[in-house]
């Protein structure tokens, strides 16, 4: 049996685009393309449509409007899409470290220059790596072994550990990484710290009928979030103590995207159809508040600024990048946002505020990476 | 390019490659629904951006690449690993490679299970060249890589293919035409 065949073993055999899901297309495609009189609508009209609009936003926006400090772009040669959108800022040494198929690479926007810091057996490591200006953490596939592969940046040493596969995400703060490790016998979140490799369990799940969400790290802390039948569970420990500094139980919609900044775990509630809501936790209290925002298809906060993914109404087919000041549980627009001319896609805060978004370019020049300090 | 001319295009590229690029696409995401609405927006997406097409590749592997992108993005979605991490935490017992993650099984056949335990990358290649029949540089333009890299993927993906099939007891082989 040659290749082909396999492979069309795995696919459903009637599985063809009909004339129906074409037909869709056009539809769509027909109410995208502006009609003939919306286009010679007399130029008056244009005007004072602009000038309405304009208004409104004036009176939205803030009479002293916040700045961005910087903003550089970065086309990095001979690099795609999906590299950039998994792109990590690295504030302390001022490079943009990415994944290609063959190894992971730093790029230093201030000298122009490309460092291919690994090379990687598998593609594996384009979707599992975690660095900052310390330690470089991937996993492989070797000689049919998962591996955990450390990258002692200052020393250049790296240690490999074998056998090593653990579930969901790597996680990097400091000297140590956070994962979720899971056998037949016990589901454990822990922390390996990466200079001793002593390991430490900070969180066992013990119900094994409970889902376990998400999992963050960040200022010292991490949570773990499960939920049980409705009944949604966040656990906040300590990472450097592994005490149980907070834990907080309600009824929530499902959890997508969370991360930890500015004593807040910050998270996007979702609804069964997809509907994003911006919320956060008070480490300190333990209480749950939501953020009034625009329509949004992923979010990023660090301090008072939050970088939405906005899409112009509910199910809307595109979004674009817009960037707010956080005032109280609402959202303001940051009225000096570079102007960019394609669409902007995963937006990312790292480390001193900076935040990363990738501008699409399918055609022309490839990506471009933008990286903004508000 | 007038509107009649993007039709004109949208058609013959809806009706030459319109079932090729649905499967592509099911090839990633593994899910029926899911797939019709990705190969549906990568037409879109092909209409709207036919302005901006310079011409550095053809319409086909321009095509291609777009459905490639659209499954990668689902793939990435916080909606997509939320449900693959239900998934996975339901098939404790089964440990699989990362990229397996991302896959949401529904139709689970043996074959499909032995396409899942092979990383995205070479998978991809294998499925763009062997499946869809593009030639190495339409599969290097795809993909946006060389075509060495495309060789030494499907060289692999054979490989961990053939591995695979005799880790599960299969005795096919994996003959490349």
């Amino acid at each position: 049996m040659n290749i082909k065949q396999l492979l069309n073993e795995s696919m459903p055999h009637d599985l063809t685009f009909s004339e129906r899901e074409k037909q869709q297309v056009r539809e769509t495609v027909f109410a995208k393309t502006p009609a003939t009189f919306i286009r010679i609508l007399p130029l008056a009209a244009v005007l004072l449509v602009s000038l309405v609009g304009y208004l409104l936003y004036s009176s939205y926006s803030d009479s002293q409007p916040a700045e961005v400090t910087w903003h550089e772009e970065i086309i990095i040669p001979n690099t795609f899409e999906t590299s950039l959108n998994r792109s990590v800022f690295v504030p302390a040494n001022k490079e943009v470290i990415y994944s290609k198929e063959d190894g992971l690479y730093s790029f230093s926007p201030e000298i122009d220059q490309v460092e291919k810091l690994v090379s990687t057996q598998t593609p594996m490591a384009q979707y599992s790596f975690a660095v900052n200006e310390n330690w470089l953490v991937w996993e492989d596939f070797v000689n049919e072994a998962y591996t955990l592969n450390v990258l002692n940046r200052q020393t250049g040493v790296t240690n490999v550990i074998v056998s090593f596969n653990p579930l969901g995400r790597l996680l990097l703060e400091g000297n140590q990484i956070f994962y979720f490790n899971s056998s037949e016998e016990k589901m454990l979140y822990e922390t390996m710290n990466l200079n001793s490799g002593n390991i430490k369990t900070i969180h066992e799940q013990k119900d094994a009928q409970a889902d376990s969400l998400r999992e963050a790290i960040g200022d010292g802390k991490a949570v773990v979030v499960e939920k049980l039948e409705k009944l949604t569970t966040f656990y906040i420990y300590d990472t450097l103590s592994g005490d149980l500094v907070q834990k907080s139980q309600g009824t929530y919609p499902s959890i997508h995207n969370m991360y930890i900044n500015n004593e807040r775990v910050y998270m996007d509630f979702a609804t069964d159809e997809g509907r994003l809501e911006l919320a956060y936790l008070d480490i300190q209290t333990g209480t749950i508040s939501t953020i009034e925002t625009p329509e949004y298809s992923f979010s990023t906060v660090h301090g008072n600024h939050v970088a939405l993914s906005v899409t112009e109404e509910w199910g809307a087919e595109t979004d674009d990048v817009e960037l707010f000041t956080l005032e109280g549980n609402t959202v303001k627009p940051l009225t000096t946002f570079p102007d960019v001319k394609d669409r902007l896609v995963t937006p990312q805060f790292f480390e001193d505020g900076i935040l990363r978004m990738v501008e699409e370019n399918y055609s022309d020049g490839g990506p471009t990476l933008h990286l903004v300090k508000p | 390019m007038t509107d009649d001319q993007k039709n004109q295009l949208l058609n013959e590229a809806m009706n030459e490659h319109g079932d090729m690029i649905k499967r592509v696409i099911y090839s990633y995401v593994r899910d029926i629904p899911k797939a019709e609405d990705l190969t549906q927006d990568t037409f879109v997406k092909f209409f709207t951006t036919l302005d901006r097409f310079e011409g550095r590749s053809s319409l086909k592997t321009y095509l291609y690449r777009i459905a490639v992108n659209e499954s990668i993005n689902y793939l990435k979605s916080w909606h997509k690993q939320k449900v693959s991490l239900t998934d996975k935490l339901k098939k404790l017992g089964r440990r699989k490679s990362v990229e397996s993650t991302y896959i949401q099984q529904e139709a689970s056949s043996e074959i499909q299970q032995v396409l899942e335990r092979i990383p995205i990358h070479y998978r991809e290649t294998l499925w763009l060249h062997y499946y869809a029949e593009l030639s190495v540089t339409e599969t290097a333009e795809v993909l946006g890589c060389s075509p060495n890299t495309v060789k030494t993927r499907l060289a692999r993906g054979r490989e961990l293919m053939r591995k695979q099939l005799e880790v599960d007891g299969f005795e096919h082989k994996t003959a490349p035409e």
